[in-house]
């Protein structure tokens, strides 16, 4: 797998559950804008990301996330319970998709139907909202009567005579614009080939939307194009056609009298070259504020030749008319105050007040013109432009033109081009946000996240941490021999001096060493947190299928425990969860009917006591009926009739652990829990926890689990039998006792004794590893026994001699070996022997 | 090879794609006078439109495609 994707899918877990978490939140404080638009944020860049590599399967689905709270995001579509359920199963699904190729490097092709169908699932409630399928449609623009009438007839007649004929069969008759992004054939696009399989393409138009297509400095990756397509297509064929470029495309619906005879006069020659110019003037990029545009309909009944090309300019792209009109003006008086070339200024001037009155008709000031007239004639008369450009000035000066939108006065126009030019962007830049804007705050959301990158922490692959962990193990182990080596120095080759300096050389390394492991263990400490923050969504969808109302409590996530711990109790820790809910907690009338409010109460407590963490998981539902447990495991064969006649309330709800229990298919109608709950105990002690039960019917049930803060370090009694040494965990040892030869009797084949008034078998050690050595016996006649947990019995295990205690890094058995049930690893001692560590339950269980 | 560039005629045939897009515009800037011979073409990516439209070549022959010739047409042709 490439680096690349294994960053991704790393980043994609980490998403997909904060998305999660953010969804979840969102359901207790569906206002939260912040809350919404960064769960937008972290949708949009996941599938951002997941179009980088070649499953198609992750985008589909989470652009269709990604459209949903997008319209969630806008009040659209009403954030619920079940939008929330279905964002969170797509979630879901996309971890899945994320393991699958995190674990097979690629995915089977019935996920390609599951994500098809998932993402239908999550259009459908968008449709559900609105009727046609608008995922990210493209901007509604309406188009005035004239614009209409001049778009179509741009048309040649056959494509003016089809779409009449498809608008009388009522069908739709649509104008396209579509401006691809700058940088889109990096993306793969090819805009021109898009726009050719544009459905019910009856006429189309391409144009420039770059300052001048000139060959020599032209970028050729760069796309400056702007489509315009004529189309009897529906809106909703156009928008899905379309729609992976929804921000890119405008579309208007003609209106139905569209056809009727334009009231427009023939073009006048020099509207041509206008229009030239103010195409190549328009360096705001084409497409931007063609919404706003339209939205800023042209008032009263303009028409003529100069305001077609004055249309033209709004089509094309600045922000509004009043922009476009600006522009042009600014175009003429740099125009006028050229140097005059005697032969040619007649005919510019005429044509520069030509595009004057259109720009004052298109802007509905048309009591504007006598004067411009007055002024044109003097101009023309005399031979000077001076009249024309001071009164340009005075008149966009003075006089704010037409009733265009916002603030005009400010926009007021001064004669010199450069001022002009200071006034464009702030009109260009006035309307309303288009689509494209809110794409760049996108961008610089992700910047400022990008700059986070130089946080404190850093993430680092498990295996480097084990290997430092396996490091400072040999250091401690190599530590560990120098006081061997004092000894030697001292008793074998005498020189107590030396032995001495090594015994405080020494102390140092030991106390650095141990400094180092305790700050190695740091690193590998994980907060609860990592197995706990799954439970929120884990008690909200089993309760809301359950149709019960849980109140969760989650305390102490903070505590923190090694890795390996924290990892192996997720899904116990889920099972206990489950079956409190399921078997624990009541249905809401039924605690009503009880005296207890209607929503139960699941608390999760961790806290950290010495070297351990305890975890409470406590509800307040019906408990377990300790009566109900001793019956079903009778009739198990779990108990024989006299265990169950004499087994104590808290013993027979340990049954609930017992292997078998579980597999009863009536248990799930028992009042208490018992789903594999045999699997829990086995996964809790594995990382030598401890767990227990107390319950009280009727008011509630609490699980204790209990572990060791950190596995990395075991701490084990040496003892020695037929003259080798072995480590038994101390977890597992009750206690070490001498006990007379006597004391020891044989029942039929098996030895049994009384220690604290209750009986133990006893076994030798010898003879369950196979040892063919008797044991040996103190000189009072005495044999060292070592009483060991083995399931809820206590058991005796002979040895001959019991050493002391050590804490040892305990390295699991490799290779072949790991099948060896007897024993659980094996540790490098200070003077470089072997320690093999007894696995007590292992060993016990294959006698 | 879709495109065929020599110092009198581009006859361009089946798509051509972006990678022709740069041969072209240095042809285009080099032969100015040159026309293009569009029968055999199914397709032109839009890099490569962009700069013929820049240059606005003459056309020996337009494709045999109707509505990919009407396109052509619309931004070759001056009008």
């Amino acid at each position: 797998m490439n680096p690349m994707l294994e960053q991704f899918l790393f980043e994609a877990r980490e998403s997909v559950l904060s998305i999660g978490q953010l969804l979840m939140r969102l359901e207790v404080t569906p206002e939260d804008e912040e809350v919404m638009a960064v769960l937008f944020r972290i949708v949009h860049t996941l599938k951002g990301n997941s179009g980088l590599f070649d499953f198609p399967e992750l985008p589909r689905v989470l652009h269709e996330a990604e459209s949903l709270m997008d319209a969630v995001r806008h009040g659209e579509v009403a954030f619920s319970k079940d939008l929330a359920d279905r964002l969170l199963e797509a979630m879901d699904f996309v971890g899945l998709l994320c393991d699958e190729i995190g674990a097979k490097g690629h995915l089977d092709a019935s996920y390609a139907v599951q994500s098809a169908r998932m993402a239908e699932s999550l259009r459908s409630l968008l449709a559900e909202v609105e009727a046609p399928p608008e995922v990210a449609a493209a901007p509604r623009i309406v188009l005035s009567p004239e614009d209409a009438r001049r778009l179509v007839a741009e048309m040649p007649l056959s494509a003016q005579d089809a779409a009449s004929q498809g608008m009388r069969a009522g069908g739709e008759f649509n104008w396209l614009e579509y401006s691809p992004v700058d940088d889109c054939f990096f993306q793969g696009d090819d805009p021109f080939f898009q726009a050719r399989g544009t459905p019910g393409l009856l006429w189309a138009t391409i144009e420039s939307s770059a300052p001048t297509l000139s060959l020599a400095d032209m970028d050729l990756y760069r796309c400056c194009l702007v489509f315009r397509v004529w189309s009897i297509a529906s809106r909703a064929e156009l928008d899905t056609y379309y729609r992976f470029v929804p921000d890119q495309i405008s579309v208007a619906a003609f209106p139905a009298d569209c056809f009727a005879a334009p009231d427009v006069e023939p073009f006048a020659p020099d509207a041509e070259p206008v229009h030239a110019i103010t195409i190549d003037d328009d360096s705001l990029g084409a497409g931007q504020g063609i919404d706003a545009a339209a939205e800023v309909s042209l008032p009263g009944p303009a028409s003529g030749p100069a305001v077609a090309a004055v249309d033209d300019v709004a089509d094309e792209g600045p922000a509004s008319d009043l922009a476009g009109v600006l522009s042009l003006v600014e175009i003429q008086s740099a125009i006028l105050r050229m140097p005059l070339d005697a032969n040619g200024s007649l005919g510019r001037t005429a044509g520069v007040v030509a595009t004057l009155r259109g720009c004052l008709r298109a802007i509905g000031f048309r009591a504007k013109l006598p004067e411009l007239e007055a002024a044109a004639a003097l101009a023309i008369r005399e031979g000077t432009v001076d009249a024309l450009v001071a009164w340009l000035g005075q008149a966009f000066l003075h006089e704010p033109p037409g009733p265009g939108p916002s603030s005009n006065k400010e926009h007021s126009i001064a004669p010199s081009g450069e001022s002009l030019r200071a006034l464009r962007p702030e009109t260009a830049v006035a309307p309303s946000r288009s689509p494209m804007s809110g794409d760049s705050e996108m961008r610089f959301g992700r910047r400022a996240e990008d700059s986070s990158a130089s946080s404190k922490t850093i993430k680092v692959d498990q295996a480097k941490i084990d290997r430092l962990m396996n490091l400072i193990g040999e250091m401690v182990v190599s530590k560990n021999a120098l006081p061997y080596l004092a000894g030697r120095a001292e008793h074998v080759f005498g020189v107590r001096d030396l032995s001495r300096e090594i015994k405080s050389q020494y102390a140092v390394i030991n106390r650095i060493a141990e400094e180092l492991q305790d700050a190695i263990m740091q690193v590998r400490m994980m907060p609860m947190s990592f197995v706990m923050q799954r439970f929120p969504r884990l008690v909200r969808d089993i309760s809301r299928k359950l149709g019960k109302e849980v109140h969760l409590v989650l305390e102490g996530e903070d505590t923190e425990a090694d890795k390996a711990i924290v990892e192996a109790l997720g899904d116990p820790l889920v099972h206990i969860v489950r079956n409190s809910l399921d078997h624990g907690i009541e249905l809401p009338d039924v605690r009503i009917a009880a005296g207890k409010p209607a929503a139960g109460t699941l608390q999760i407590r961790v806290r950290q006591i010495a070297d351990r963490v305890h975890i409470d998981i406590r509800d307040d539902g019906k408990g377990i009926d300790p009566a109900v447990i001793k019956q079903k495991a009778l009739e198990k064969g779990l108990i024989d009739e006299a265990t169950f006649a004499r087994i104590t309330d808290q013993d027979a709800l340990s049954l609930i652990f017992a292997p078998g229990f579980s597999t009863m298919d009536v248990v799930s109608e028992l009042s208490g829990r018992g789903v594999g709950m045999d699997v829990v105990k086995t996964a809790v002690e594995n990382v030598h926890g401890v767990i227990s039960v107390e319950s009280e019917k009727g008011k509630g049930t609490t699980l204790r689990v209990s572990l060791p803060l950190s596995l990395a370090v075991t701490n084990v009694m040496i003892v020695e039998s037929a003259g080798q040494r072995f480590g038994v965990p101390l977890a597992s040892i009750v206690e070490t006792v001498r006990m007379r030869r006597s004391a020891i009797r044989l029942i039929k084949q098996s030895q049994i004794t009384v220690l604290r008034n209750s009986i133990a078998s006893v076994i030798s050690l010898n003879q369950l590893l196979n040892l063919s050595e008797e044991q040996l016996i103190n000189d009072d006649d005495e044999l060292a026994l070592l009483f060991v947990r083995h399931g809820d019995e206590r058991v005796g295990l002979i040895v001959d001699e019991v050493v002391e205690t050590s804490d040892i890094i305990l390295k699991p058995m490799a290779g072949v070996l790991t099948g060896l049930a007897a024993y659980a690893g094996s540790a490098l001692m200070g003077d470089g022997s072997v320690l093999m560590v007894l696995n007590v339950e292992g060993l016990l269980s294959c006698q | 090879m879709p495109v065929e560039l020599t110092s009198e005629c581009a006859v361009f045939s089946g798509v051509v794609g972006i990678d022709d897009a740069e041969a072209v515009l240095s042809w285009a800037l080099k032969e100015p006078l040159a026309t293009i011979d569009f029968s055999a073409c199914t397709h032109l990516h839009s890099a490569t439109l962009q700069v013929l439209m820049a240059r606005k070549p003459g056309v020996k022959a337009w494709p045999a495609d109707g509505d990919f010739a009407a396109w052509l047409k619309s931004v070759l042709v001056d009008i």
